[in-house]
């Protein structure tokens, strides 16, 4: 039975062409423009071999039948090097019938002097119900260790005699061949980025061979296709500037173990922390300026014990988006930059999961298809550093009790029939340690706890017309607690409930007028409490609060000129009778030039709330504190370099205006190292100013296996906290931050990256004499100019190597993350011995290889 | 958080302490012959200065009762009342007197409350315009003493314009209350022995341990603690609780032979001083 009917027709469509290569070509060949080209053959090219087309199944499931209309160029050795239809007929038929004429066979056309020539043909290709070729082959291709289905991979079946037929997969990586002939056929697969593989099979009259094969990847260019995790938002809203990094990329780049959110790091305007305790340090505001937020929603801890890892895993991360300043009026309450953790709220396209061990933790990530419109996820981790830091810690009687953290996470999401999403997510987060004396029965010398539990219901959909809404109801607990010696203490607890509310409508072709409108409010209870024995009175207090905000913005797009206005209003109470309030403009605008350069532009007020601490009545509040704000401008130029390079300049100021100062700790629990320098001690008040301008570049590379980033920061940041006394330097000003990092992919699924951190030591106050108070043998420092000397500049390199074994179902990574790895005895905070003669610098971390091992499927 | 966790960890050695080694000028200990005094009262003074290899220092004693304005010392018929100077000195032990105002007779309660503060300021010679200043003795009411005013009601100023070395500022309060003499403070006495079997001459590198006993009344904060020109004690300080009446501290001699001076303090944490003062010989 023939399976189609071949029909020569329309002879005379006969053209010679210049065929750029012998092997088939995705594009057309050239035409001679003149009719002079036209030219006759005395023996046209002769059908060898028929291909066997597979009926579309939908197409044979709805009885239809067609007949495509195909034109070839032929070679001059027989094989077909194009083919299109030339009048689509759809359903399917068009790319079947590509497919298969790809592998017809032909003997040439001669020419006059009876050589082969090129050709181009036109042919018929009938699909009928009635002869449709039966089913030889099906089978799925999927990705190696993680599972997921490939779409758009050839394959070719190559019989003993060398006749072929072509497949493709589909979007669910399925494929099939029809009508092959009984005997050995070997299967090989040809992809993107993808290293092909072989298998033979025999095909047997009225069987189907089923066939599954698991490929895998060669490239980062491959694996960029799939989860875009990092953003870097200039400016929010319709249009960002993206920084793209994918999730294999953040996983594998040195310095950060592997953590999704530690890649801000590396990121232009990020300053270094001291001691790398995870602080936000953005464009030279204060770490309590800037925040970590979750969806949009503020959350207390990002890492734990202030820099190890962070509390969720980067499974559940779709994006990290960095936004150093003027950032859309969705985001308030802070002064300096923030970082929004974003998770899917999408359906997994499939099941998966990871176990993970390393010298710090293990952690478990399972992610379950639960039916075809609900998944469930289920994460967790628990450190054992206190087995790693006892043996290295315990000395003269001191040992260290159960430093150690916990998360867990549970989420579910659910698609609902007209396309909503509800997103459901429980958190926890716990860490704790204790440094106990010899004797464990007694009160530990030290102890801290910093927790927080978080359950979260979101909802997103379309409304209809082009608008989306998104819906977030959020709340728990959270604690911080420091205790040492039994007598000094210092506790933050908060109980927050938080509704989101916003409906959007975003920028498109048909749309030139984007518009947002939200609510965001917040309300529970604070409490505080700060003693520091011998030093200061105790501190305490409670109360109610609510935080409403509503914002608007729009997004214009004017030609090549886009505008994004929006306003912002909050407002803060608490039951104590303080009210404060604060109306935030901003502005931000993008110009493209030419074809790929454009220039961005924002000014925006940003405001922020005093603390309860700093305007309670219950301890040494000032109730008629205001809310602090800062002016922000920015002006930058993106330009891409090639089609490898990319390039971003942006020039920022930053006027901080009606900072809170004054009662100045002694010891700073919960947001660092402690100061060094005289105390402000007067009452609170919106005193301070402060002035931060400067200029950051990045430079990145982004290869077929390679990644590569450059990062400098040039700024200049300083503070004047009364209007009596000088100005002076920002206590974490560093005029040079410079990141240089790079990430080459190997054979055999090896991988070396290497970081090189350079940057500026924070200045301090140094100590110039000292008082003797001889009834206590103990020192006063007398301190020179405030912030008048530096601390010697940073740097450090980080080496990272990972060796992958990726097998059919499920693939073990292991790697090896040293940081400090050339010992760079960096001074990262000064002290000084007892009489301040000498000074004694803690020093950066000594190099601490980790080593782990993680097993995803 | 790793830093901060081993800077936490440090431990106490009890080996000889480096930090009980004078090796440079500096201002030890001040007795108050009573801690605890009336408005318009004189108290005796006894300041230990040590210098390395016995130079000579010049120095400054003053008081301060401070009253938010400046000091009461400064508005009497000198340039400052009851200013003690005196250069080229070689002791060890100099001698004064600091007169609680009369003035503070309004303030002062059965509570003793610290609200005289006593410095002292020992410098290389020559090396502190200060001491220049008061050695001038200049008038009341002139610019000398004007400037030597606003030197002494704020130290601290002056003292970050002079060098660290060859400088040191030491600084006590006196407790003013009403209480009468059988009422107040006093001060507690040490008095050290070495430990039956051990010598006061030790080898070099050796270890001479005293038991020290104490008389008077201590307080939650009270503690003792050492220094010496050579060697080290063992240990910064020795914490001290109310009810104790003696202590071991060991003292650890230097690599070397040489003359080694001592001293154990003990304060009781109310303000009240006890000295214990020893020479050694390591062989």
């Amino acid at each position: 039975m023939l399976l189609v009917m071949i029909n020569f027709s329309a002879i005379a469509a006969l053209l010679a062409g210049t065929l750029a290569s012998p092997a088939f070509a995705q594009e057309a060949p050239e035409r001679a423009e003149s009719a002079a080209e036209v030219v006759s053959l005395p023996r046209l090219p002769e059908l060898l071999y028929v291909a066997p087309a597979a009926y579309p199944s939908e197409a044979l499931t709805a009885g239809l039948e067609a007949v495509v209309r195909l034109e070839m160029s032929v070679s001059e050795t027989g094989e077909v090097v194009f083919a299109r239809a030339v009048t689509p007929v759809g359903a399917g038929f068009d790319e079947a019938a590509v497919l298969a004429a790809r592998a017809f066979r032909f003997s040439p056309a001669l020419d006059a002097a009876g050589n082969p020539t090129t050709a181009v043909i036109q042919y018929d290709l009938v699909f009928s119900a009635a002869t449709a070729p039966p089913l030889s082959v099906e089978g799925l291709i999927l990705e190696a260790g993680v599972r997921t289905p490939l779409a758009g991979v050839e394959l070719t079946a190559t019989a003993a005699d060398g006749t072929t037929a072509l497949a493709l997969t589909d979007e669910n990586g399925a494929f099939s061949f029809v009508g092959l002939t009984e005997g050995g056929w070997l299967i090989t697969t040809e992809g993107a980025s993808l290293k092909a593989r072989s298998e033979s099979i025999e095909v047997k009259a009225g069987s189907v061979v089923g066939l599954e094969l698991y490929l895998t990847r060669d490239s980062f260019e491959a694996a960029r296709a799939g989860d875009t995790i990092l953003v870097e938002e200039s400016r929010a809203s319709s249009e960002i500037t993206e920084r793209k990094l994918s999730a294999e990329e953040i996983q594998y780049l040195p310095g950060t173990n592997g953590d999704v959110v530690k890649v801000v790091q590396n990121l232009p305007g990020v300053a270094r922390p001291p001691l790398g305790i995870g602080q936000l340090i953005i464009r030279g505001t204060a770490p309590e300026d800037s925040r970590y937020f979750l969806d949009g929603t503020p959350i207390p801890l990002v890492f734990h014990f202030s820099g190890l890892t962070s509390i969720l895993p980067g499974d559940a991360i779709k994006e990290v988006a960095y936004l150093p300043g003027n950032y859309s009026v969705r985001y308030g309450r802070i002064l300096g930059g923030l970082v929004d953790i974003r998770t899917d709220p999408k359906l997994p396209e499939r099941s998966s999961g990871h176990v993970s061990v390393d010298i710090y933790q293990t952690a478990a990530f399972v992610e379950q298809r639960v039916g075809p419109n609900t998944a469930v996820t289920f994460s967790g981790r628990r450190s054992y550093v206190d087995a790693v830091l006892n043996p290295i810690l315990s000395s003269s009687g001191l040992t260290v009790q159960a430093p150690r953290y916990y998360d867990g996470q549970i989420r579910v999401v659910h698609e609902t029939r007209s396309g909503a999403t509800w997103d459901a997510l429980a958190f926890a987060s716990d860490d704790r340690f204790r440094f106990l004396g010899g004797d464990e029965d007694e009160a530990p010398l030290a102890s801290l706890v910093d927790q927080f539990q978080r359950v979260r219901v979101r909802r997103t959909g379309d409304m209809g017309g082009g608008w989306e809404q998104e819906t977030s109801i959020s709340g728990g607990p959270e604690r911080r607690f420091f205790e040492f010696s039994s007598e000094s203490e210092a506790e933050e607890e908060r109980l927050t409930v938080a509704l989101r509310e916003e409906i959007s409508k975003p920028i498109t072709p048909d749309n030139k007028l984007g518009l947002r409108f939200g609510a965001d409010i917040q309300g529970g209870e604070d409490s505080f409490l700060f003693y520091v024995a011998n030093s200061s009175p105790r501190e305490e207090g409670s109360a109610a609060f609510l935080a409403p905000a509503a914002y608007a913005e729009a997004s214009a797009l004017l030609g090549r000129l886009t505008l994004i206005p929006g306003v912002r209003g909050d407002l803060l109470s608490y039951d104590t009778g303080y009210q404060a309030w604060a109306l935030d403009p901003r502005l931000s605008s993008r110009l493209l030039l030419g074809d790929n350069t454009t220039i961005k532009g924002s000014v925006g007020r940003f405001s922020a709330f005093p603390t309860l601490r700093q305007v309670s009545p219950d301890g040494d509040g000032n109730p008629d504190l205001t809310a602090p704000w800062s002016l922000q401008a920015s002006l930058g130029v993106e330009q891409p370099i090639g089609s490898r390079w990319t390039s971003e300049v942006n020039g920022f100021y930053n006027e901080l205006n009606d900072r809170v100062v004054g009662r100045e700790d002694r010891i700073r629990f919960f947001t660092g190292p402690p100061p060094v320098g005289p105390f402000d001690t007067d009452a609170y008040a919106n005193d301070g100013v402060g002035k931060v301008y400067g200029v950051e570049g990045l430079l990145r590379y982004d290869g077929a296996n390679a990644v590569g980033l450059l990062t400098v920061t040039l700024s200049h940041s300083e503070r004047q906290d009364r209007p009596d006394e000088p100005v002076e330097l920002f206590a974490y000003d560093q005029p040079l931050v410079l990141n240089a990092l790079w990430s080459q992919k190997l054979p055999r699924e090896w991988r070396v990256g290497a970081r090189l951190r350079y940057g500026s030591g924070n200045p301090y106050t140094p100590v110039v004499n000292r008082v003797h108070d001889v009834t206590s043998r103990s020192f006063f420092p007398v301190y020179g100019e405030r912030s008048s000397e530096r601390l010697p500049d940073f740097y450090s390199v980080d080496i990272r190597i990972d060796k992958t074994y990726t097998f059919d179902r499920w693939r073990l990574e292991t790697y090896l993350d040293i940081q400090n790895a050339t010992f760079a005895k960096n001074a990262e905070v000064i002290t000084w011995n007892y009489d301040y003669s000498e000074e004694e610098n803690i020093l950066s971390n000594p190099p601490l290889p980790v080593f782990g091992f993680k097993g995803a499927w | 958080m790793l830093s901060f966790a081993i800077l936490l960890a440090t431990g106490c050695d009890m080996g000889p302490s480096p930090d009980t080694v004078v090796d440079e000028l500096r201002v030890l200990a001040t007795l108050a012959e009573t801690p605890e005094a009336l408005p318009g009262e004189t108290v005796a003074l006894e300041t230990l200065i040590v210098a390395p290899d016995g130079a000579s220092y010049d120095v400054l004693s003053w008081s301060c009762t401070f009253t938010g304005e400046g000091c009461l010392e400064a508005s009497g018929s000198t340039a400052w009342e009851g200013l003690s100077v005196a250069e080229g000195v070689t002791e060890r032990w100099s001698t004064g007197s600091a007169t609680v105002p009369q003035a503070l007779g309004y303030l002062a309660t059965e509570e003793p409350v610290p609200l005289v503060q006593i410095w002292t300021l020992a410098c290389e010679p020559g090396l502190c315009p200060v001491i220049d200043a008061a050695l001038a003795a200049p008038a009341a009411g002139s610019e000398g003493a004007a400037r030597l005013q606003e030197w002494l009601t704020s130290p601290t100023e002056f003292l970050a314009e002079l060098p660290f070395e060859g400088v040191s500022l030491g600084l006590r309060t006196l407790n003013v209350s009403t209480r009468g003499v059988d009422e107040r403070a006093t001060n507690p006495a040490v008095d050290c022995a070495v430990r039956q079997g051990f010598t006061s001459s030790p080898e070099a590198e050796g270890v001479v341990p005293y038991e020290c006993e104490l008389s008077g009344e201590l307080g939650e904060v009270a503690a003792a603690w050492g220094y010496t020109t050579a060697g080290g004690w063992g240990g910064a300080s020795v914490p001290l609780l109310p009810g104790d009446t003696a202590f071991a501290y060991d003292w650890f001699a230097p690599d070397e032979p040489t003359a080694v001076d001592a001293w154990v303090i003990v304060t009781d944490g109310a303000g009240g001083v006890g000295i214990f003062e020893t020479g050694m010989e390591v062989r």
